[in-house]
């Protein structure tokens, strides 16, 4: 008998069970696919280090003293390790069509052998070996400078000039960021042999990475004080901080996933309590006829079993390509995966059902308050009176659709709450990404990269070759900065004074913590002259500042002294200030201008950068930066919005995701439009029918439902707005934070996120509630007489 | 009186899996201003569809319907939505009202949006409660439409229908959801409003409402098969078990 009242049910409400079956569908496809990505993004970076062999402690390192094998030889708290031979070239060696390719300072040149240590490729394929002839370049770079496979490279340095093929890029786990500063470039073992016996490539140049195993890193770290030339050491956390940026990115999975599973529950709860309180009638009908409570609600249970079952297998095998899907956007220079397989999948299906069942069991509660005067009576008791007090068509100065749109919502506030709610996350979603790309894009984070803010950056390393060093690091560089200020007044008219940040390389120690932590220092600038976060600026040579990142790895805090020591001997210095750095990962410490430095600990320079005496508008520097890129042969020169943009590495995969984000939400608000719209039209049909009987047209009644959505729509956005301005830091600053950032000012572009975004989620709910409601054209008069 | 419609070879036909199924044919008939008409019938002999047919709910697949001098199966939907809003009345069996509105806000909603209708909304806001008043259900103004009983709501349907002054109602069983005293006071409603003026055709299969009604027309098979004139229904004079005696006569005679 159950087995026959559901198949009529099925028969009957075509409409309202295909539209209920494809909500659980959707929330089991969004479960099941979302539950593997949140898995897979937070243990990502783990993942990703742990198929690639990156170990426990990462050295890049010269050996051209044989210092880095007597450490590895010697370093008890070395469980095992993998080594890379590798060649560190600074400058430019790259050329496509006899341009430079654009790639970070120091090249590191390459082949690929069975060390333990795995490069993959486009496809997550490991690479095992380059073939003659070939490139391989890291796939940032090789993006920025948008290499396709099968091009012709030109490798110059010094005596060795040949042309290879671009093979594919390369996703690597230590050097993969922009963030690292070094490109990796792979050629074929032969090519490499070729390259590195020239005799024109010093000794100075070749070197090593280490991927060491060891439960010590501390010791590791203590050992490797005795080796002189380091260009990197860091354990596992530094090497995760390097994705960091790209965990930003991938979080944005994470969040749509979690907004995913809660959008499609609220929206399956609400189906489900929905289409469970319109059949009051057929439950008043059993219970008139003597069925039990408990039969009643089975039988309810049974079809939203039924559904959730058959919803969830179909879901399932959809989350699949579709968490691939979220995954291949978000992760391009990572790769993420999970060692679980579909089981995720599975578990998330399973929990469609269960959720559905027990949605259906909770529902069902209220088949216990339904009588039988419900069937007989259509609904309408007549016993209960009481005024509806507030808002009437009297008070309403709007057109009657607008009162009917806005009364529907008041009067069923906690229905449209449902949407309201659903909308207003995937809304905030965005938002947030497009407050901090925005933020990322702007000139507020120049301080974050050990910067004082400049009208101008310049990368002019082939021009810096040519001046003649005479002297110290200091004079040379102040040479280098007068000289190129003097081009750029020669050539184009405009004045301007030059500073520039330099960087060494020191052992830094405080009570018996010590770690070799870069220094930078400012030349033509004062130590004065940059943002802290706490004390007061540097004043004299023995005073330095710290970011809070040293401070936790060294414990020293602000009073604290420290001792420096350099190749000059040992130096106690007293830190009088934190302030903010994302460069070097936030381990760094500005010195004061007079702190005497050797040019054996230099380990790098900034960009040059250069501010005009006018004062000039932005306009104004655009202008001058086109004439300078036109006039001088300089790399590169940026202004301040673009430098950061640079440094931060991931501004453009934000832009990206920010364009997924508002597509996929756009998806998600057709979908719950459409269908939402189609169960209200179901809902409403006699009351439709009856609106159109006495003379209501077809446009009053799509008006009525449009209103209606946009105004649902209109109060989501408002939502989500007012909370996207203390969402974004509450997100997004945690993530700097890691980074050694923790002053952000957040840019939020007002006309983007305020009016562009808004605008367009809004006229998309109101087209597509538009093209839902053009259904009602089908519902005529005379249905009034066929209606239930 | 003047004619204010008139029926000439109206048919209806439906095609359901490939059978041609006449629903009316070739009816012809007339309504005079100031009528009250009753429908009477067996059940599938066309009534409803005879109803929606005239009044433009539905479309005729032939023939004419002349209302008030315009032939209204010419017309498009947009300007049969027109008519019937502001120039026909309409109550259901089934009391269809919006759910989320006050009674109150359901029977001004058709004012509000009729363009014929010149009143301010104050103006129609008071002829609604002025109506209300007149059927005794002001009380239930402010009322949510699941807090007035079917008769009440009923009521509150034939106010609805009479917000812009129309120039006739259609009724299709208005009496059939309810019981015997509501259904008595609706029928007193419709008399009331037939005497003040408006013409009235309603479908009804019950002989104790076709008696309060002015002239009965029985169709049988999709044609009317006959036409009783009953007279003018005065409810202070007449003797309502007489017309009804005689009326149930006649429907025998017709074979009900």
């Amino acid at each position: 008998m159950f087995g026959h009242i559901l198949k009529r049910d099925l028969k009957r409400k075509k409409t309202m069970n295909a539209i209920l079956f494809i909500f659980i569908v959707i929330a089991a496809m969004f479960m099941a696919g979302s539950i593997p990505n949140i898995f897979t993004v937070i243990n990502g970076v783990q993942y990703y280090e742990k198929i690639a062999g990156v170990g426990d402690y990462v050295v890049i390192a010269g050996d051209s003293q044989g210092d880095l094998t007597e450490f590895i030889n010697n370093c008890k708290a070395i469980d095992s390790y993998r080594m890379e031979e590798i060649v560190l070239i600074s400058g430019d060696i790259l050329y496509k069509d006899g341009e430079k390719l654009e790639t970070r300072p120091t090249k590191v040149v390459q082949t690929v052998k069975d060390t333990g240590y795995k490069y993959f490729d486009n496809d997550n394929n490991e690479i095992k070996e380059i073939k003659p002839g070939q490139i391989m370049i890291t796939k940032y770079a090789a993006e920025e400078n948008n290499l396709k496979i099968g091009d012709k490279i030109e490798f110059i340095y010094k005596n060795n000039k040949f042309f290879l093929e671009y093979a594919g890029p390369i996703k690597d786990a230590i050097l993969g960021t922009p963030m690292m500063g070094n490109t990796r470039v792979l050629i074929s073992e032969e090519d490499f042999n070729r390259f590195q016996s020239d005799d024109s490539i010093g000794k100075a140049l070749r070197g090593k990475i280490l991927y060491i195993d060891t439960k010590d890193t501390k010791q590791v770290e203590k050992d490797l004080a005795n080796v002189s030339t380091i260009f990197f050491n860091g354990d596992k956390s530094i090497v995760d901080m390097v994705y960091i940026m790209e965990m930003v990115i991938a979080a944005t999975v994470l969040i749509i996933g979690i907004a995913l599973i809660i959008v499609s529950f609220i929206v399956l709860k609400f189906m489900i309590s929905f289409t469970i309180s319109e059949e009051f009638r057929e439950i008043g009908v059993m219970k008139a006829i003597g069925i039990k409570n408990g039969k009643i609600r089975s039988l309810y249970i049974v079809k939203y079993m039924a559904f959730g079952i058959v919803g969830s297998v179909l879901g399932f095998i959809l989350s699949i390509p579709f968490g691939r899907l979220m995954l291949d956007i978000v992760s391009s220079n990572m790769v993420l995966g999970n060692e679980l397989g579909t089981a995720l999948n599975l578990i998330g299906a399973v929990f469609v059902v269960v959720s559905t069942v027990g949605f259906a069991y909770l529902c069902t509660k209220k088949i216990k308050k339904s009588s039988p005067i419900d069937a007989i009576r259509n609904g309408q008791t007549g016993e209960r009176y009481k005024k509806k007090k507030g808002f009437s068509i009297e008070k309403c100065p709007l057109g009657s659709s607008s009162y009917m749109a806005i009364n529907d919502v008041k009067s069923a506030p906690r229905r449209y709450m449902t949407i309201i709610v659903a909308f207003t996350l995937c809304c905030l979603l965005p938002l947030i990404i497009g407050n901090t790309a925005s933020t990322m894009k702007s000139d507020k984070l120049i301080h974050l990269f050990g910067q004082k803010k400049s009208d101008i950056y310049v990368d002019a390393n082939l021009y810096i070759d040519q001046v003649e060093k005479d002297g110290d690091d200091i004079g040379y560089y102040k040479k280098v900065l007068g000289n190129v200020a003097e081009k750029i007044e020669k050539e184009t008219g405009y004045k301007c004074d030059g500073f520039l940040e330099i960087q060494y390389r020191f052992d830094v120690s405080y009570k018996g913590e010590s770690s070799k932590i870069a220094c930078q220092i400012g030349i033509n600038t004062n130590a004065g002259d940059y943002k802290y976060t706490e004390g007061v600026a540097p004043a004299a040579a023995n005073e330095i500042a710290i970011t809070k990142m040293v401070s936790k790895t060294l414990g020293a805090k602000i009073g604290d002294t420290v001792t420096i020591k350099s190749s000059d001997g040992e130096k106690e210095c007293i830190v009088t200030a934190y302030f903010d750095a994302m460069n070097n990962l936030g381990q760094i410490i500005r010195i004061h201008e007079d702190f005497e430095v050797n040019s054996k600990d230099m380990s790098g320079s900034l960009n040059l950068q250069f501010s005009f005496a006018d004062n000039p508008s932005d306009d104004e520097i655009d202008r001058r930066i086109q004439l300078i890129k036109d006039k001088c042969d300089f790399e590169n020169v940026l202004n301040t919005k673009e430098s950061c943009a640079k440094n931060i590495g991931v501004v453009d995969t934000m832009e990206t995701v920010e364009l997924f984000l508002i597509v996929f939400l756009i998806i998600v608000v057709i979908l719950v439009t459409i269908l939402m719209e189609s169960s209200f039209i179901a809902n409403e049909k006699s009351q439709i029918a009856m609106l159109k009987a006495v003379g209501f047209s077809n446009g009053y009644v799509i008006a009525w439902q449009v209103k209606r959505f946009g105004l649902v729509g209109l109060v989501s956005l408002v939502l989500a707005i007012v909370l996207s301005i203390p969402a974004t830091p509450l997100i997004i600053t945690p993530i700097f934070k890691m980074l050694g950032a923790e002053s952000i000012d957040y840019v939020f572009d007002k006309f983007k996120v305020f009016v562009m975004y808004p605008v367009i989620i809004l006229a998309v709910t109101m087209l597509f509630t538009y093209i839902g409601a053009l259904k009602t054209k089908r519902i005529k008069a005379t249905d009034t007489a066929n209606i239930e | 009186m003047a004619k204010i419609i008139e029926v000439k070879d109206l048919c209806k036909t439906y095609v359901v899996n490939k059978r041609q199924n006449n629903v009316l044919v070739n009816v012809n008939f007339s309504v005079e201003e100031g009528e009250m008409i009753a429908i009477m019938g067996p059940s599938g002999s066309g009534k409803s569809t005879l109803l929606y047919s005239v009044s433009g709910m539905d479309q005729a697949s032939s023939g004419s319907v002349n209302f008030m001098g315009k032939d209204i199966t010419k017309l498009s939907e947009k300007e049969l939505a027109e008519i019937r809003l502001d120039e026909m009345g309409f109550v259901f069996q089934q009391m269809y009202m919006m759910k989320n509105l006050t009674v109150l806000d359901n029977i001004v909603l058709p004012a509000v949006q009729s363009k014929k209708n010149e009143l301010t909304k104050e103006e129609k806001i008071n002829r609604a409660i002025k109506l209300m008043k007149n059927f005794g259900i002001e009380d239930i103004a402010d009322n949510d439409i699941n807090e007035a009983s079917g008769g009440q709501l009923q009521r509150a349907c034939i106010c609805r229908s009479m917000i812009n002054n129309p120039r006739i109602i259609f009724a299709d069983e208005p009496t059939g959801a309810l019981n015997r005293t509501s259904s008595g006071e609706v029928m007193d409603a419709f008399v009331k409003l037939n005497n003040e003026g408006t013409t009235i055709m309603m479908v009804t299969h019950d002989a104790k409402v076709a008696a309060r009604c002015s002239k009965v027309f029985y169709i049988v098979d999709g044609n009317i098969k006959g036409e009783y004139n009953i007279g003018k229904c005065d409810t202070n004079t007449v003797d309502f078990s007489k017309r009804e005696r005689e009326l149930n006569n006649w429907l025998m005679e017709m074979g009900w």
